[in-house]
């Protein structure tokens, strides 16, 4: 499957912003087809550099075995969080803002993205216990576009190796330890582009959005329609003002 | 969790003292064997040590002890003559400016005597390339994403890393046009320089793929005064800059698959202390402006790779501590070789390490002579047997080859081992010295010298620990009008800066221009260490709280990056100059500045309570 077709499964942000970009002189600001050999260079970045995702097995929260990648992660978009059911403290918070994030994704990228939440305490956390947590946060939805959200246990050593391999863990094994320190960051991603991110929640659900269409969207019109937006902004800014912009320089000795 | 199955079969090596990722099942590259292969060590040198790294992500990467060693010469980058000079190139495509991302509005708003000399027109493209990274008798090749530069009549040079080497020259403007031929967008960061903040190669002023942006390099000094009028401040002009990508979260890995370059820039006091003999160069040659040719003044490239066994560069871009890699490149070549004469050279030394840490000295351990830190020569040269280098850190040397006989071969080699991302596990001001007694317990050569006849054509340079480089102009108490403090630690699995993460719609800091202004760089728990790298301009490092120790002379003067150790506080000063904000400070452990250890500081006309939304923003 090549890019551009997956183009085609990307949805509202192919319509963003075209329509602005051909008002004034000079029209810089036209978003380029993605070409061959972008999509090559891609295909090279992603063998040397995102390739190496593990086939973790874990069960999700109906109870249902998965395997991480083959059945989760592959050709998707992903939104990947931790979390832990006794947790008081970071995951509510995370929690809420997936909840809230969901239907800006499912404008974004519908089916084609997935929010995967990993317990970081699994000893704790078995299937009915996420089942329960997964039915507070996970609001049924009739949107058709409506992006899965899946909630996931396994084997603590499976978690562990995953986590580590997804780059959330720390160097000290103290701190390691402490699942609160998992519970606070969220991975984004995009299996087939193989390119990947990593994310504070606090900075709110829109400011994350444009950070999922960044890194984990499919086409360079969904990654940079954001650009592209501040670009036309800046142009018909400059246009409106009595006098063009004039020096960014100091003016005074 | 149980944390102590795992625990790691690592080689304990004196001065390193980590547990590095003892959590976790730990493959450990090249842990075991001393001598590099095909070694044909010159007088007394004995043993080399594995770098050790961990690496669970890469785990069939080549074995660093089964490289051969001084197989293949010293690649040096190639100068990238400008395309036209005066008047805008024929193969420009648009006027200056003309393209997607534009050109900053000090382009076409700047005072006159900024114009001293022509402008000179450049382009680059972002391109893929394939070179031997590893030794030519692997045979084997690496794909990595260059710089191609443009050649006058508009045909392109293959992409290379390093990128082709620029050479400025202080009141000559330039500007490059780049374009991204490439996948992802880029942002070109010219590192050490003082320039306009659509042209500084800020994280969020990007270069889209398939698009380009016009840098413009006004290769100006601050004035004495600050403003726009008055004298322009000698002690600023800056010698050996370097390129390289810095786009918002992908900094680290663009790093790692090859953007990044080199770009000296020349005052007249510089080519002046060529013409007189005192640095290295052939006069009438050397000294006659940026097209110049010196071959006793060379760049090294210093990074640290693990490789795949096709020879691919192995990153794991899921990493955020720090990568570290087992096999050593010098300018894009492991472990090569140079033949030089028995005279005295310049060397470039620039560390382009994502994370590692490195600190240099002579295998016979020689004294030689510092003449900079990172852009700026020093008032005198220093005389040292080591040099210790983070990230982004340069250090100009001189090397005296001339007191040793003909076919001698010598190394230049490091002796911190760092096997930990948080960084080699002893203490900054233990490190950060001139001297090295005894036998370093970690030995790692880099590069051989192997040392030829004299070209008795030129005479050799004068330099000496008495000569008369660059003059410095210490900020004094009564210039500082606000003092500030910044913490850098680790928050929530990421890095932050007084608690707070990278935000590009806020300026964090907003001094008021030409003012001077003192930092307090924190480094907070962990053990981890982090190289501060500011824009805009110089800093001054002024005191070492912690320790309470003097300043070492190598930093005293002007740094663009500054070494934190575990729970430094190091106390610096820097002043404003010229350019409106936004710009960016950030740890230049690149993996942190990506994972958003990074601040804005917004330099504005009238005095300003901060935090505030940036005042420009170029996408
Ligand atoms: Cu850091």
């Amino acid at each position: 499957m090549t890019l551009l077709t997956r183009l085609l499964r990307s949805t509202a942000a192919l319509l963003l912003i075209t329509p602005a970009l051909h008002s004034a002189e000079p029209t810089p600001a036209e978003i380029p087809a993605e070409t061959e050999q972008a999509e090559q260079a891609a295909l090279l970045m992603r063998k040397h550099f995102a390739d190496k995702l593990p086939d973790t097995p874990l069960v999700n929260d109906h109870g249902k075995p998965v395997r991480f990648l083959t059945d989760l992660v592959k050709d998707h978009a992903v939104v990947i969080s931790f979390f832990y059911t006794n947790c008081r403290g970071t995951c509510p918070g995370t929690n809420a803002l997936l909840a809230e994030m969901r239907e800006q994704l499912a404008k974004d990228f519908g089916k084609s993205v997935r929010i995967i939440s990993i317990s970081v305490e699994p000893e704790l956390d078995n299937v009915p216990a996420i089942h329960e947590y997964a039915s507070f946060f996970r609001k049924p939805s009739t949107h058709p576009d409506m992006p899965e959200w899946h909630f996931l246990t396994g084997k603590p050593e499976d978690i562990k190796d995953l986590r580590r391999k997804l780059g959330y863990y720390e160097v000290d094994p103290k701190i390691d330890a402490d699942p609160t320190q998992h519970a606070a960051m969220l991975i984004l991603g995009n299996q087939a582009t193989g390119r990947w991110g990593m994310m504070p929640i606090g900075i709110g659900a829109p400011r994350m959005a444009g950070k999922v269409r960044l890194i984990a969207g499919w086409t360079h019109t969904q990654r940079y329609a954001d650009v592209y937006a501040a670009l036309e902004k800046n142009r018909k800014d400059a246009a409106s003002a009595a006098k063009p912009q004039t020096t960014a320089s100091a003016s005074q000795p | 969790m149980n944390q102590q199955n795992n625990t790691t079969r690592r080689k304990v090596i004196q001065g390193a003292v980590s547990t590095a990722a003892a959590a976790f099942t730990t493959h450990i590259i090249a842990a075991k064997g001393t001598g590099a292969g095909g070694s044909t060590g010159g007088g007394a040198i004995t043993g080399d040590n594995p770098m050790n790294v961990s690496a669970p992500n890469c785990p069939n990467a080549i074995q660093g002890q089964s490289v051969p060693r001084w197989v293949d010469p010293l690649p040096l980058p190639s100068y990238l003559p400008p395309m036209s000079t005066g008047a805008l190139p024929s193969q420009y495509t648009s006027p200056v400016g003309n393209v997607l991302h534009g050109v900053a509005p000090e382009w076409a708003n700047h005072p006159a005597d900024w114009d001293g000399k022509p402008t000179q027109y450049y382009q680059m493209n972002m391109r893929p390339g394939r070179q031997q990274f590893l030794p030519s008798s692997m045979g084997l090749w690496t794909d990595f994403w260059g710089y191609a530069g443009r050649n006058a009549d508009g045909t392109f040079r293959p992409a290379s890393t390093p990128g082709p080497m620029f050479r400025f020259r202080v009141g000559q403007p330039s500007v490059v046009r780049v374009a991204n031929d490439l996948p992802e967008e880029m942002s070109v960061h010219m590192h050490g320089g003082h320039w306009p903040a659509h042209s500084d190669g800020h994280p969020n002023f990007l270069v889209l793929p398939q698009a380009a942006r016009d840098y413009y390099y006004p290769n100006v000094l601050p004035r004495v005064n600050g403003g726009n009028t008055g004298a322009f401040d000698v002690s600023e002009s800056t010698s050996t800059m370097w390129y390289h990508d810095h786009a918002i979260h992908l900094t680290a890995q663009h790093v790692a698959r090859g953007l990044s370059g080199i770009a000296p820039c020349f005052d007249d006091l510089e080519l002046g202390l060529i013409t007189s003999g005192v640095l290295p160069g052939i006069r009438g040659v050397s000294d006659v402006g940026p097209e110049y040719r010196n071959p006793y003044d060379i760049p090294l490239v210093f990074q640290d790779r693990l490789f795949d066994p096709n020879g691919n560069v192995c990153y794991d871009g899921n990493d955020h501590n720090g990568y570290l890699g087992n096999i050593a490149l010098v300018n894009a070549k492991a472990y090569p070789h140079l033949k030089v004469e028995r005279r005295k050279y310049r060397f470039r030394c620039l560390v382009g390490s994502n994370s590692r840490i490195w600190r240099f000295r002579l295998s016979d351990n020689s004294s030689f002579l510092r003449i900079a830190k990172d852009t700026w020569l020093f008032p005198k040269p220093q005389q040292t047997q080591c040099w210790l280098a983070g990230p982004a850190t340069r250090a100009d040397i001189v090397i005296d080859f001339a007191k040793y006989p003909v076919g001698t071969e010598l190394y230049l080699e490091n002796i911190l081992d760092q096997p930990d991302p948080r960084g080699p596990g002893s203490k900054l001001e233990d490190e950060n010295g001139t001297t090295v007694s005894g036998t370093p317990a970690f030995r790692h050569r880099l590069i051989k010298f192997i040392v030829g006849a004299r070209d008795a054509r030129y005479p050799d340079a004068t330099i000496t620990t008495n000569s008369t480089l660059r003059p410095h102009v210490p900020i004094r108490d009564n210039e500082i009008v606000a003092r500030r403090h910044f913490k850098f630690e680790r928050k929530n699995g990421q890095w932050a800066i007084n608690g707070l993460f990278y935000d590009e719609a806020l300026a964090n800091v907003t001094p008021t221009l030409n003012t001077a202004e003192e930092w307090t760089l924190e480094n907070g728990s962990g053990g981890w260490w982090h190289p501060i790298h500011i824009h805009l301009e110089s800093h001054q490092q002024v005191a070492d709280l912690r320790t309470g120790r003097p300043i070492p002379y190598h930093d005293r003067f002007k740094s663009d990056t500054t070494m934190l150790g575990p729970n430094s506080q190091i106390k610096i000063r820097m002043k404003f100059r010229t350019f409106k904000g936004p710009f960016v400070f950030h740890c230049h452990n690149v993996e942190h500045e990506d994972l958003d250890m990074m601040f804005q500081f917004d330099p504005r006309v009238t005095p300003t309570p901060s935090p505030q939304p940036v005042q420009q923003f170029f996408p």
